[in-house]
């Protein structure tokens, strides 16, 4: 176990192992892909338990740098390091992933392309926990880079459908351009600092100049912006949900679009001294929160309503992170993913059960899914805030916090809160209430499938009395419980569920009859106030554009040219070289003579034609 | 000096007939020649008493290198008939513009 | 124990040879598995020897012809590991020949006449010995006895023979004019008086020695005997004796062609002899190993341009002979491994027809082969993280830090290119639809594979294959955390 947490590199190595292993040997039986996925899982959640527990025990794991070139030291080196952050954040995707490992035996059973599930899904452990465990941004940046390529890889996993390669084309292309900032950051910390790992950089950060300090963290918030689907680079995430549910479930919910969040934790310094910085931070994470909650509300495919709520989520994340506590912002990223995780495995249950994704053909689904009923209530309880569950503890101190710092942000949060509440009410009692609208019989769908979201539900509950060691595991700034607070909010929420419920008591009519009202509006809304277009307009149309002409210019013109020039000359020289081979011995030798021949004549003539090259001198 | 001369000759017949004869036997003989020149070279140039002087190698070990030069070239010879002996069998050919079997085909 | 005797010094080869004569009299007998097991094991013990040695400081000149010392044994170690190595990888192909145990008795004595190659300094040995493998690389070649094979083999046989000639020449003319010596210390001395006559016996024993590592102009044996021979047969020609043949390459060229190097009018510039020979046989191997459809045959082209790349060595100097040693080494247990592939293709009734095309399907079929199959092409290559890629670095890295900008060059691009063929077979094994010449399914009745005569070894190709891709991926990932010095430093600072 000591072992395990000094040498945190392991989480990466296991899982990038394992990925090859599935890919090469994961055909060779039904059960052997699906395990291996589960071995990576293990080994990520396995590293970060003994790093949680050596930081328990008041001991820094070790780290080192990996000089993997015999070059300068500090150059381009990539090492390991692990706190309590680390260890914290190891532990939610290692335990997540293990259960999306596990529900995906179930789900994926009869898919044709299980084997490249299973490696991608192990490789994006090895890439996410590079992410986490690497000491410094070098090493952060080539995680962020490949858990990018296996996102976008995984969404368009059922290549036939248009709809999942479209999306995944988005989505790398939105997050990339977050990554440019990310990259620019990098460089510019980089030039200024000299160094990128975490703990050089917190040794010199309070040399540099504050407005040198102030851009590095508004490019880095732009990568987390992009990866986080924050307001104005969300759009990918919605669409991304058609790739498959455990994969949201993970990489989409979970794991991957948390990323910004920790990478702020991580480099926190910086924010400390980037007052600026945190504004915008404090600014974007309420307007999504509230934007993409009410769009939450119209949707009516189940996994659209769970990504707009996803994006709500990390509105509140971002929010905390501006509002300067980074251990709740964590904190409420380890509640949310058990949470969230859990409900897209339920969501994922309930759609491979009735065969559709419009909850407004679900319903009354309650009976012959009972599991996953109960499980999906625990998850649905969390993400409304309803005391006494996990959800409820770290939104209460996001609440607080935001309130005591900017009280018209904290105004929206609270409101935000009763939205949730209203939209988890809506789909709960559409899904699993009211009178039968498909003609599916519903059914549990199997051990695989229904026992990880009840294991799920476990932390989704409990996690909130462990808020306390775990913020301090981390060592940050831990933020009490405030009575008037919880009180508002929890009257709020409930406000919420029992509009919620009683507007849609009666099934889906209700959205029906809004619609009709509302008329522009409610389309505008549930087009994510179309934004979409704007921010493709304005911002992917022109670096697709951009792309383009590249491609064109530089790539086909000058490049394609090139290399098929070089390949069809060697092809060429290939096809009449294979007739000096024509089969006779005797040309065989007479080629050795003439070898022989030409090198003694360049022998002897060397030191003219020597002299010949070097101009006479 | 007449041996280097000798010696000369023998080799270039072998290589010539090496590289000219078609016949595969015809061939062999001829590498066996240039094989058989290069160590009447080496036995003939350590038998010049201008080497002797210099405090070189023991010309008698040359000599017997020689022999076992010869040996060897006879036993590879052999190796080489009894190859062509399994081609001719089974398939007849024995001419090295027929053995071309086994080349890239344009 | 006097560690000076004779005995105990040659106690590796001589476990080899005995191995090989034990395999002789057992196939009398027509005990052919027992015959091969037996030079398995020899080989094995040998090479754990070799390697006991190599960490000692044992250093023995033997009757002025043989100079061993600690790097020469881990030279040995290689050989005879590799030696072992392929044995296994052919293993069951040997099993059904009619003379097979006769056979693992060729490669043992193959193993250890390269053996013996590397720690010669005298050309009369070295004469004796290169005419040993040679005769021995025949009967190899043709020990599978399809019509292809006997004619490759008296191909390489007329070539291999001419090339003797050449080397018996040269050490004609090396005696008689170069100061009456065989040794090739005292040679290098001598060069001096007579620089022309010094030029031509260096190119009559480079040709001989050009032959045996296969570099252009003296190659075109290599794609028919690749093609020709049985997978065991071609690993082992095309592998131990290369090792052994680049080893006695340095000596001469350090020590007989190297003396005059320096002085502009020189005729006997090594560094430019082997340049040219390097780049000519990058360009031809890569360029000829593109268009080959049978995979035997792509092996055989890409052995040339390999050998290219450690001429490259050759052209540096001194220096880079444990980087050629690495490089070489890694090369020929890829090699192994692909050959171990494709000798458990044919094992059993296969209709693989030795084609790379069909080869498609594999990695459904048989997911261990084809894994195998990719580790050996990516290192054959020189991806990162596999062995390949240190072998490449520790010589073009020096190439480039000594000035050789051109060779570096010419090196890396030609890697680079090699990935259109090497990847190719991977793309196949993964990527494309079995057609209908395709590899059948491992067999479905562990009877049926008792039936046929010695075929209960059926597995064994596939076994070494695995372990030879297995210990690529271990040098390939370990240097990383150990870096890359250990690994070279295993074989000292040269001959």
């Amino acid at each position: 176990m000591m072992w395990l947490a000094d040498n945190a590199w392991v989480a990466v190595a296991l899982p990038a192992l394992f990925a090859l292993l599935v890919a090469l040997v994961g055909r060779a039986d039904r059960l052997v892909a699906p395990l291996l996925g589960i071995g990576s899982a293990a080994s990520v959640l396995l590293s970060g338990i003994a790093v949680l527990l050596t930081v328990a025990e008041g001991r820094t794991p070790a780290a080192a740098t990996i000089r993997w070139l015999p070059s300068e030291e500090g150059i381009l080196a990539i090492g390991w390091s692990a706190d309590g952050l680390v260890g914290s954040m190891l532990v939610v995707v290692g335990f997540v992933s293990l259960m999306v490992m596990v529900y995906s035996a179930g789900y994926m059973a009869a898919d044709e392309g299980r084997v490249r599930y299973y490696a991608l899904l192990s490789l994006f452990l090895a890439a996410m926990s590079l992410v986490v465990v690497s000491d410094g941004l070098l090493g952060l940046f080539i995680g962020w880079e490949l858990m990018g390529v296996c996102s976008y890889l995984l969404i368009g996993h059922w290549t036939i459908k248009p709809a999942a390669a479209a999306a995944a084309k988005k989505a790398f292309l939105v997050t990339r351009v977050g990554d440019v900032g990310l990259l620019a950051g990098i460089v510019l910390l980089w030039s200024h600092a000299g160094a990128l790992d975490y703990e050089s950089l917190a040794a010199v950060i309070d040399t540099l100049s504050p407005d040198i300090l102030t851009t590095v963290a508004l490019l880095l918030a732009v990568g987390a912006i992009g990866k986080s689907a924050q307001f104005p680079l969300h759009i990918w995430l919605p669409d991304a949900m058609e790739g498959p549910t455990p994969v949201s479930a993970l990489i989409h919910a979970a794991t991957m679009v948390a990323a910004g969040v920790f990478l702020i934790a991580r480099t926190w310094p910086i924010y400390e001294l980037a007052p600026l910085a945190t504004y915008v931070l404090l600014g974007i994470g309420v307007a999504t929160a509230l934007g993409a909650a009410l769009v939450a509300c119209v949707q009516t495919d189940i996994k659209r309503v769970l990504a707009f709520s996803t994006i709500s989520q990390l509105g509140f994340m971002f929010a905390a992170l501006g509002a300067g506590y980074w251990g709740v912002a964590m904190f409420h990223l380890v509640t949310h993913a058990a949470f969230k995780s859990l409900l897209f495995l339920a969501a994922g249950s309930v759609i491979h059960s009735s065969g559709t994704q419009d909850l407004r053909k679900m319903g009354g689904l309650r009976k012959g899914m009972q599991f996953t009923f109960e499980a999906w209530t625990f998850g649905a309880l969390a993400l409304a805030g309803i005391f006494p569950t996990s959800g409820f503890f770290s939104k209460d101190k996001i609440l607080y916090i935001v309130t005591s710092e900017n009280l018209p942000a904290g105004a929206l949060l609270f409101l935000t809160t009763a939205i949730t509440a209203y939209y988890v009410a809506r789909v709960t009692v559409l899904v699993f209430f009211g009178p039968r609208n498909s003609r599916k019989k519903p059914h549990e769908t199997g051990l695989a499938m229904s026992i990880p979201p009840l294991i799920l539900a476990i932390p989704a509950v409990g996690l909130g009395y462990l808020a306390k060691p775990s913020i301090e595991l981390m060592a940050a700034e831990y933020v009490g419980f405030d009575l008037p607070v919880a009180l508002i909010a929890t009257g709020v929420a409930l406000l919420g569920v029992a509009i919620g419920v009683f507007l849609h008591r009666s099934g889906p009519s209700a959205d029906i009859a809004f619609e009709r009202r509302l008329g522009g509006v409610w389309g505008w809304i549930q087009a994510g106030y179309r934004l979409d277009s704007v921010v493709q307009k304005s911002v992917s149309r022109p670096s697709l554009g951009l792309a383009r002409a590249a491609y064109r210019h530089i790539d086909r013109d000058l490049v394609d040219r090139a290399v098929i020039g070089v390949g069809s000359t060697a092809n060429f020289l290939g096809e009449r070289l294979r007739r000096l081979q024509n089969g006779d011995t005797q040309w065989y030798i007479s080629m050795g003579f003439i070898g022989l021949i030409v090198l003694y004549s360049l022998s002897v003539s060397w030191d003219r034609i020597h002299v010949w090259l070097t101009g006479g001198g | 000096m007449n041996f280097v001369l000798v010696a000369s000759i023998l080799f270039g017949l072998g290589l010539y007939g090496v590289l000219s004869r078609r016949d595969v036997i015809a061939v062999l003989a001829s590498v066996e020649l240039m094989l058989g020149a290069a160590t009447v070279m080496l036995v003939g140039l350590a038998g010049l008493p201008s080497l002797s002087s210099q405090g070189g190698a023991d010309p008698g070990t040359i000599e017997a290198t020689g022999l076992l030069l010869l040996v060897m070239a006879a036993a590879a010879a052999a190796v080489g008939l009894a190859l062509l002996v399994a081609i001719a069998r089974s398939t007849g050919r024995t001419r090295t513009d027929e053995l071309t079997d086994v080349r890239d085909r344009p | 124990m006097n560690v000076e005797a004779w005995w105990f010094v040659l106690s590796p080869v001589t476990i080899a040879f005995a191995g090989g004569v034990a395999a002789l009299i057992l196939d009398g007998w027509d005990r052919r598995v027992v015959a091969i097991v037996v030079t398995i094991i020899s080989a094995l013990v040998a090479a754990g020897a070799s390697a006991w040695l190599a960490s000692g400081s044992t250093s023995f000149v033997l009757a002025d012809v043989l100079l061993i010392d600690p790097t020469i044994y881990a030279v040995w170690a290689l050989i005879f590991g590799l030696s072992a190595l392929s044995t296994l990888g052919g293993a069951v192909r040997m099993s059904r020949l009619p003379a097979g145990g006769g056979v693992s008795a060729l490669v043992a004595f193959l193993s250890a006449g390269s053996a013996l190659i590397s720690a010669s300094v005298d050309l009369l040995l070295i004469v004796i010995l290169i005419e040993v493998l040679a005769v021995v690389g025949y009967g190899l070649t043709a020990s599978i006895r399809t019509s292809g094979a006997k004619e490759a083999a008296l191909k390489y046989f007329i070539q291999g023979s001419v090339a003797t000639g050449l080397f018996v020449l040269g050490l004609a003319l090396a005696f008689g004019l170069l100061g009456g010596s065989t040794e090739i210390a005292a040679l290098g001395e001598g060069t001096a008086q007579a620089p022309v006559v010094a030029l031509i016996v260096s190119l009559l024993i480079l040709s001989a020695f050009a032959l045996k590592l296969g570099a252009f102009p003296f190659h075109s044996w290599a794609p028919d005997v690749y093609q020709g021979a049985h997978p065991a047969g071609a690993s082992l020609i095309v592998v131990v004796p290369k090792i052994g043949a680049l080893s006695a390459m340095f000596l001469i060229a350090e020590v007989l062609m190297r003396p005059l190097e320096g002085s502009q009018t020189a005729p006997l510039q090594p560094t430019l002899l082997f340049s040219v020979l390097a780049i000519a046989s990058i360009i031809f191997g890569n360029l000829g190993a593109l268009r080959q459809s049978d995979f035997g045959r792509m092996l055989g082209y890409s052995a040339v341009a390999q050998a290219g790349y450690a001429l490259i060595a050759l052209a540096v100097g001194l220096i880079t002979y444990p980087g050629a040693m690495l490089l070489m080494t890694v090369y020929g247990l890829a090699a192994s491994t692909a050959f171990a592939v494709a000798g458990a293709l044919r094992a059993g009734h296969s209709s693989w027809d030795g084609s790379i095309r069909g080869m498609s399907g594999l990695a459904a079929s048989r997911p261990w082969l084809a894994a195998s199959l990719a580790v050996s092409m990516l290192s054959l290559t020189g991806i990162p993280l596999f062995a390949g890629f240190w072998g490449k670095l520790s010589v073009f890295g020096l190439a480039a830090a000594e000035g050789f900008i051109f060779l570096t060059v010419a090196g890396v691009l030609g890697s680079v290119f090699s990935f259109a063929y090497y990847g190719a077979v991977i793309r196949t094994v993964y990527f494309d639809q079995p057609s209908d010449t395709r590899v059948p399914d491992t067999p479905t009745s562990p009877t049926e594979a008792l039936t046929d005569t010695g075929v209960r070894y059926r597995a064994l190709p596939g076994v070494a294959s695995v372990v030879g891709a297995g210990v690529l991926v271990i040098i390939g990932v370990v240097p990383l955390f150990i870096g890359l010095t250990p690994l070279v430093r295993f074989f000292g600072i040269g001959g």
